[in-house]
């Protein structure tokens, strides 16, 4: 049957039919949408709610106290922002250059039937879940990391006037530096990632003409490459970062949860997030728990500045791009 | 474009001299008689002023007749009056009016940027999906203006029928990607649908081809047959208008060839506009053309008039591939 | 010609430093992998996957976490899905001129990247304690909570990758927007789609913290959503930690299961992307 021999109200059924299913359609996905902006702000909201007792009784001043007593009711989360801070420090400086390796290992010199196993194997690095990394670095890593290394690191650096007191201590395995190092590992893949992105778009002309002049490999990298995509690796490394800061099981296995601030790095600590995981559920009182809470409130506004900027840096390097073309 | 040469007016005999692969494989019965009508033509370029004829009418007005010489002209399916089209702040058409005769082949030619795929895709209204492309004017369908806001868009394209440039084979097999739009406006029974598929298939010179895949994804074909599928796919809803927007440009010549026929057995049903840059192609399939320059409608007449005796002088200059 | 071999020594220095840090990460990945199959695989026989957690002492298996787990993630994708489908759509098809879709795209990001403890904090705030319990059900809207950006995201990347061709061919038809967008865009982009939910899948199998102030656990068998329920990884966690060498060793043995499962998941949604690009033809 030819439409044309439809009947006018079969037509005009048909299109109010469609009409409403596109607006229930699109009505679906402005709710949608609308959904993941009332989560965060519920997030938001909730952490601000659940903290407010120990907001009122602690002010700002609870983020440059180091108390932590369950028993007097005095809470200050200086012990535990150190310690995300320093851990995740560590994990950066330590993952930066090694993702910079990989990233020019994998544009510049693998041949390019080794370029995807390789980034897949570094990729799924990300996939291993973060409980895995925590069991393996405090049954694998530490009691060797224990018994090999840092004997003599503690030995060998004892002495000098700035790295001696880091590396003081003796050697259990687990503290702030094994942290650190597991975070490294597991952001690796993520700054790497980012890195590879942003060199394959250097432009071919522009490596080709520094190479024209006699340039070696490393000299295209460091003198065009990395100028080039230099804000790119800065909002990479700031995405890694944000991993690092709010990564809990993992760091929950190493770091030895300790409520001191120690100077030396082969000393235990905490973080944020692996107090929240080994208190949380055993708190009780509201000051302890909406103590918690305020910690927490602390490290999702610390990820959200981090993740803030990286998207900034990424956007720039986004506009750069736009107008050179 | 060496092969527009082929176009050039008073050329004794234009099938005699092909430079294109597919050229003088037409088959019969197409408007390709362009002698006939250059021996009763005013010399073309000896005047700037149009004279009275075929060739006058810059814009066609339907008060007064235009007296063709081969035939009279048929009623307009489409009517396009002073329409005005804009991307964004960009002026990209000015007061065009226009008539698509019913049942005929209207090209529309010109420089690449000139605004011939812009009109086309205010027939069917596609520019909408683009918030900042609007148009003002009128563009009468069967008399109605389908620019009206009231227009309902989906039945608009239902009647008016689109292939575009690059073959668009959706991710679904051959069978489907038929009978999506006919199930988008009718309810067919499983045989009638089947019947439906394969009449669109036969139409679109298709059939033959692919009767043993029809399951198979229509990605799967050749660039030539995906064009076809597209064709077949327009034709299936059963439009009243089939526009075609330089269908032919990303295939092989044989295939070319194969979809030029098709055009030519086509517009006995349907109402063809083809936007193209190819000159031969133009002369090969189309009844009437348009000749758009900067946005305007330069010139409007039946095929061989405008080949042969073109009003214009940018018409002319581009048709002998003086520029473009 | 001394400067040339200098610089020549400092090329071949710093890339041999490339290769070696490539090594360097690639070595964590065999040993952590060499390290599970070591230790899991002795603990792995038919009894992990048919008996329930022990208590400390006795032998047991996995069988109620490992359901635990399979529901649990199983409703969060069910629920994560969908939603972050639609809202990836809203951006890419509806959002494009809109100035609510940049702020939705930033959003989405914060959630995507914010610490998934801090999600576990919040479904505690908001269900656990409004219910007084902890029960499968949180566990399960917290794991959605981390699907949806992560279906989001790919979603709006690989809609995005749909040349608008396609959306105009079928508008051409006739097809209403709705149909347009799921019959024919969801189509063409759909392993895009199908890999996006698999990474996210992936992501929540191993998720411990989340599930810490959520699901918590349970040492029974239980499959209500309306009880805390047993899960793979916060029993991997607490076994792990015990003293029990019964407990470590079905630890181990759990941690293998999880992480090839979710090697394997990474594996098949990589190569589903690889063969088939949305658009294509």
């Amino acid at each position: 049957m030819p439409r044309e021999t439809l009947s006018a109200a079969t037509i005009v059924q048909d299109m109010r039919r469609q009409h409403w299913l596109d607006g229930l359609f699109r009505g679906l996905t402005r709710l949608s949408a609308l959904l993941v902006f009332l989560i965060v702000a519920g997030i938001l909201a909730s952490l601000v709610a659940g903290a407010w007792p120990a907001l009122k009784k602690f002010g700002l001043g609870f983020l440059v106290h180091t108390d932590w007593n369950p028993v007097t009711g005095q809470f200050g989360g200086l012990v535990s922002i150190y310690g995300t801070l320093v851990s995740s420090l560590i994990a950066l400086v330590i993952a930066v250059p090694v993702s910079f390796g990989i990233a020019i290992f994998i544009t510049q010199l693998a041949p390019p039937w080794l370029k995807r196993p390789v980034g897949t194997a570094i990729e799924l690095l990300a996939a291993i879940p973060s409980i895995i990394y925590g069991m393996w670095g405090l049954f694998v890593f530490a009691p060797l990391f224990a018994d090999h290394v840092q004997p003599w690191l503690t030995e060998h650096l004892a002495d000098w006037p700035l790295l001696g007191p880091l590396v003081d201590g003796p050697p259990m395995g687990i503290g702030m530096f094994t942290a650190g190092f597991i975070l490294a590992i597991m952001i690796l893949p993520f700054i790497s990632a980012v890195m590879r992105d942003v060199f394959e778009v250097v432009p071919a002309a522009l490596k080709e003409s520094t190479y024209a002049l006699g340039a070696t490999t490393w000299e295209v990298i460091w003198n065009v490459i990395l100028p080039y995509t230099r804000i790119g690796v800065v909002g990479g490394i700031m995405l890694g970062l944000g991993r690092a800061l709010g990564e809990t099981m993992a760091v929950t296995f190493v770091i030895g949860n300790a409520h001191e601030i120690s100077a030396s790095l082969f000393m235990p600590g905490n973080t944020i997030s692996s107090t929240l995981a080994n208190e949380f559920t055993e708190a009780v009182g509201e000051t302890y728990l909406s103590s918690l809470i305020y910690l927490g409130l602390v490290l999702f506004l610390i990820t959200f500045i981090v993740l803030a900027l990286a998207r900034l840096l990424l956007l720039r390097l986004a506009a750069q791009e736009g107008t050179r073309s | 474009m060496p092969n527009e040469q082929a176009a050039m007016p008073h050329r004794p005999d234009p099938a005699a001299a092909p430079a294109g692969p597919d050229a003088g494989t037409a088959p019969p019965g197409r408007p390709f008689s362009l002698i006939r009508q250059t021996a009763m033509q005013p010399e073309p370029s000896a005047t700037q002023n149009p004279s009275p004829g075929p060739a006058a009418g810059r814009v066609p007005d339907e008060n007064v007749p235009l007296q063709t010489e081969s035939r009279p002209r048929p009623p307009a399916k489409l009517r396009v009056e002073r329409l005005n089209f804009y991307y964004g702040g960009f002026h990209a058409l000015h007061d065009i009016d226009l008539e698509i005769p019913e049942r005929q082949v209207t090209a529309f030619i010109g420089p690449s940027g000139c605004g011939k795929s812009t009109l086309l895709r205010t027939f069917n209204r596609i520019y909408n999906l683009y918030p900042d492309q609007r148009a003002t004017g009128r563009v009468l369908l069967d008399g109605r203006d389908i620019l009206d806001r009231n227009q309902d868009l989906n039945h608009l394209r239902a009647k008016v029928g689109m292939v575009f440039q690059k073959p668009t084979p959706f991710p679904m097999s051959v069978y489907d990607n038929i009978a999506f739009g006919v199930r988008l406006y009718e309810r067919l029974s499983r045989v009638e649908m089947h019947e439906r598929v394969e009449w669109a298939l036969r139409k679109a010179a298709l059939w033959d081809e692919v009767k043993d895949k029809l399951h198979q994804t229509g990605t799967q074909l050749s660039g030539g047959q995906q064009q076809r599928l597209c064709i077949a796919r327009s034709i299936a809803v059963k439009p009243e208008v089939l526009l075609l927007d330089e269908p032919a440009s990303a295939l092989d010549p044989i295939s070319t060839m194969k979809i030029e026929e098709l055009i030519d057995e086509l517009k006995t049903d349907y109402t063809i506009v083809i936007v193209t840059h190819n000159m031969q192609q133009a002369a090969r399939v189309s009844d009437y053309i348009a000749f758009l320059y900067l946005g305007k409608l330069v010139e409007f007449n039946e095929t061989n008039i405008v080949f042969t005796a073109p009003a214009k002088k940018e018409t002319e200059d581009y048709i002998t591939g003086r520029y473009g | 010609m001394n400067r040339y071999l200098r610089r020549r020594i400092i090329n071949y220095f710093n890339m041999g430093v490339s290769v070696l840090t490539t090594l360097f990460g690639l070595l964590w990945l065999v040993w952590l992998l060499w390290t599970l199959l070591a230790k899991g695989l002795a603990g792995i026989d038919w009894q992990v996957f048919t008996t329930i957690t022990p208590p400390p002492g006795s032998s047991g298996g996995l069988a109620n976490a490992i359901v635990g787990s399979l529901i649990l993630t199983g409703a969060g994708v069910l629920i994560g899905t969908p939603i972050g489908i639609l809202a990836g759509t809203y951006l890419n098809e509806f959002g494009r001129r809109s100035r609510v879709a940049p702020v939705i795209r930033f959003v989405n990001d914060i959630l995507l990247s914010a610490p998934s403890i801090i999600i576990g904090v919040f479904v505690y705030e908001v269900v656990v304690r409004t219910m007084g319990h902890f029960s499968g059900f949180a566990g399960t809207l917290a794991l959605a909570l981390i699907v949806i950006p992560v279906v989001v995201r790919t979603t709006e990347d690989m809609l995005r990758l749909v040349p608008d061709s396609l959306r105009e061919a079928a508008a051409a038809l006739g097809a209403p927007q709705h149909r347009v967008i799921t019959s024919v865009v969801y189509r063409a982009a759909r392993a895009g789609i199908l890999t996006g939910v698999m990474l996210a899948l992936a992501r929540i199998s191993g998720e411990t913290a989340p599930l810490l102030f959520t699901a918590l656990n349970n040492q029974f068998w239980s499959t209500s959503l309306n009880q805390p329920m047993a899960n793979l990884p916060v029993v991997i966690f607490q076994f792990a930690m015990s003293p029990y060498d019964d407990w470590q060793q079905l630890a181990w043995a759990g941690a293998l299961l999880i992480t090839f499962s979710i090697l394997v998941l990474n594996i098949v949604a990589r190569s589903l992307l690889r063969v088939r690009r949305p658009g294509q033809g």
